[in-house]
């Protein structure tokens, strides 16, 4: 796979969201296969948690919205990612601020920010690998 | 109905060159129309002048602006409905020097 994708997964694991789209967004541009929908999905999560770091909550829930219906046909896992914690994340996010109302992002109770998994399958599971 | 940037905008700057009316503006820049200036419509991201927006009508099959957006920002704006003619027209008089060909699919996303 495409440097790009480790970059971007890496800088999205240290929090550094925006740098994170950026690299993605750079690949999604000329990757042509069917599966970048899952390359814009994991760049809309990042833009998603970069907005709610920045206390855009509207941007969050509806960025994070987008990501989960994109990675929804490549749960549990494609490429090398293991999708599914990140996905439960964003939804639980998403939930979290519908139920607590999206005005103040600092006055939300949110669960720690999710990391993207890496790993491949092995007899009766995944073994995650970072 | 023009197109807008909504809020999700990440101010990539992907959509403002794709943009065949030159209607796309960083966020504080102001917009020129017919030799005048205008106060920006957004101070905080990228934003789409309406009355230079043609939803690429005359140009393309769909908007380009939200073909190259990455978070899926560049929609229809359900406040300002505007017609197939009323872009179509709108597109001849921002480029007055150009021949348009008759609407199509592969001009109108109207026709699709």
């Amino acid at each position: 796979m495409d440097e790009r994708l480790d970059l971007g997964i890496r800088e999205f694991n240290e929090g550094r969201y925006f740098e994170a789209h950026d690299i993605l967004e750079d690949f999604w541009q000329g990757y042509r296969e069917p599966d970048r929908v899952l390359l814009q999905a994991l760049i809309h999560a990042a833009v998603g948690f970069y907005h709610l770091e920045n206390g855009n909550l509207k941007g969050c829930r509806s960025q994070l919205s987008k990501a989960c219906t994109k990675m929804r046909a490549y749960l549990p896992e494609h490429w090398d990612l293991l999708l599914e914690p990140l996905h439960s994340s964003m939804k639980e996010h998403v939930d979290l601020i519908e139920e607590q109302g999206h005005t103040r992002a600092d006055s939300l109770d949110l669960p720690v920010r999710p990391q993207i998994q890496r790993g491949h399958r092995v007899a009766g599971g995944f073994l995650s690998i970072s | 109905m023009a197109t807008f940037i909504t809020e999700e905008c990440i101010n990539c700057g992907a959509c403002e060159p794709e943009c065949p009316n030159t209607a796309i503006y960083a966020g504080g820049v102001q917009w020129e129309f017919q030799g005048a200036t205008h106060d920006a419509i957004s101070n905080d991201f990228y934003y789409i002048v309406p009355e230079k927006c043609t939803e690429c009508v005359g140009h393309f099959e769909k908007e380009q602006c939200a073909a190259v957006c990455p978070v899926d920002c560049c929609v229809p704006d359900p406040n300002k409905p505007e017609t197939e003619d009323v872009l179509y027209a709108r597109a001849k008089q921002l480029h007055p020097d150009r021949t348009f060909a008759e609407l199509s699919p592969a001009t109108s996303r109207f026709r699709k």
